[in-house]
């Protein structure tokens, strides 16, 4: 058989899709090239599959008084808890301040990448294209 | 991790000896074996010996795939039949049967659960795989020639339990839902059992493919036992998942809030 020229190179570089393949997808969407950070109250934790979401109430820039809610992705469950992560982690009403990759439309939110806890503690958010295996180390 | 070296008529032949025989029990060890029982969360994937710097598995099951194989996958990436900008919900991205690729056999170790009773050893793991180890030397009469979890036997050898598993799905996916990496015919999965310490398992899997791998490829996970005994679901298909629009099937982000979300602070 003839060998395709820079197969192997190709085939590895399939390596970060099946990564992604792992991680349920791309993370086309958000600009990880980017780290931003925003305080403000967290509204809701949805603790589920196969991503957890950080909903944080942020003051609104372009209105005094108002809030805008921002939406955080994160890992699922099962890899959140090898961070450290528990349903009870944040609460409604807690002051915290997510560090994040932006999405790239320019929506408030992005996806998680630490949030710092109202006691100075942080937790790292599942990282991106994080498969099981390397979640768990 | 591996199977039967026979065909589909050596499957037959050895269910047919074994119904003609009483099951036999596998070796007794000496003395009291290791308790495996319990949540094993992974704690160092595919490491070669103590302190070595991790590989990720897939790497090492890449680096192995026969170069038809690899070819073909690539192939399928390129067009688009390894849907990594889809998601898992739509019929074309996720079709592959969910059983050798994330069980602890796989490449992608996860997360398990081995309950105990008499005979049996049964791994369950976070993305549902349910494996059933019999404690005996050969398959039991009645096991199916294929399954998604394959047929284990287990036997003791002192304080190593180790495990053969044949009769594989073929059409299992190595790398979950991606054309091309299925396992193919006559795949074998030898997997060893060690408590390196009290709560630390130990499994060294060697898996035979030979439609898919060129060689035997070899991992070590290590597994560290959690007191709290919790274990998740994972699961990677979800309607409402805000990162898929599932018409589309496209790669998105729906920021927009939960209709249960609570008044903004005043």
């Amino acid at each position: 058989m003839q060998r395709a020229p820079h197969l192997p190179l190709i085939a590895f570089g399939m390596l970060a899709c099946a990564s992604a393949a792992l991680a349920h997808h791309t993370y086309s969407m958000f600009d990880t090239k980017r780290e931003l950070s925003v305080s403000g109250v967290v509204a809701k934790f949805e603790w589920k599959n196969p991503h957890a979401y950080l909903w944080v109430y942020v003051p609104s820039a372009t209105s005094a008084g108002k809030y805008d809610a921002w939406a955080f992705e994160n890992g699922s469950p099962s890899l959140l808890s090898k961070l450290g992560w528990s349903r009870e982690s944040v609460k409604p009403d807690d002051r915290i301040t997510v560090t994040y990759a932006p999405l790239r439309d320019g929506k408030p939110g992005g996806h998680c990448v630490k949030v710092t806890l109202p006691g100075g503690r942080s937790l790292e958010c599942v990282g991106f294209g994080a498969a099981p295996a390397a979640a768990g180390r | 991790m591996s199977r039967c070296a026979g065909s589909a008529v050596c499957a037959l032949l050895l269910l047919a000896c074994t119904a003609l025989h009483a099951a036999e029990p596998a070796t007794a060890p000496r003395g009291a074996t290791p308790d495996l029982t319990g949540v094993w969360r992974i704690a160092e994937a595919n490491t070669p010996a103590p302190g070595a710097v991790p590989a990720i598995s897939v790497e090492a099951t890449m680096s192995k795939f026969r170069r038809e194989v690899l070819a073909r996958f690539v192939s399928n990436v390129r067009e688009g039949r390894m849907p990594a900008d889809r998601g898992y919900c739509t019929p074309a991205a996720f079709t592959g049967p969910l059983g050798y690729g994330m069980a602890p056999m796989g490449p992608f170790p996860v997360n398990f659960e081995i309950l105990g009773s008499p005979g049996r050893l049964t791994l369950i793991d976070e993305m549902g795989v349910v494996r059933r180890l019999y404690l005996r030397n050969t398959p039991p009469p009645d096991a199916l020639d294929e399954s998604n979890a394959g047929t284990s036997i287990a036997r003791w050898e002192g304080a190593q339990l180790v495990v053969q598993t044949t009769g594989l799905n073929p059409a299992a996916r190595v790398v979950i839902g991606a054309a091309g990496t299925e396992l193919g015919r006559n795949a074998r999965i030898e997997e060893r059992f060690t408590l390196p310490q009290p709560d630390v398992l130990q499994i060294v899997t060697t898996v035979t493919a030979p439609e898919l791998y060129a060689a035997p490829v070899t991992t070590t996970n290590r597994y560290r036992r959690d007191a709290k005994g919790m274990m998740f679901e994972i699961a990677i298909c979800a309607p409402d998942d805000r990162s898929f629009d599932q018409a589309s099937g496209k790669e998105r982000f729906d920021a927009t809030p939960p209709a249960d979300l609570p008044p903004p602070p005043r």
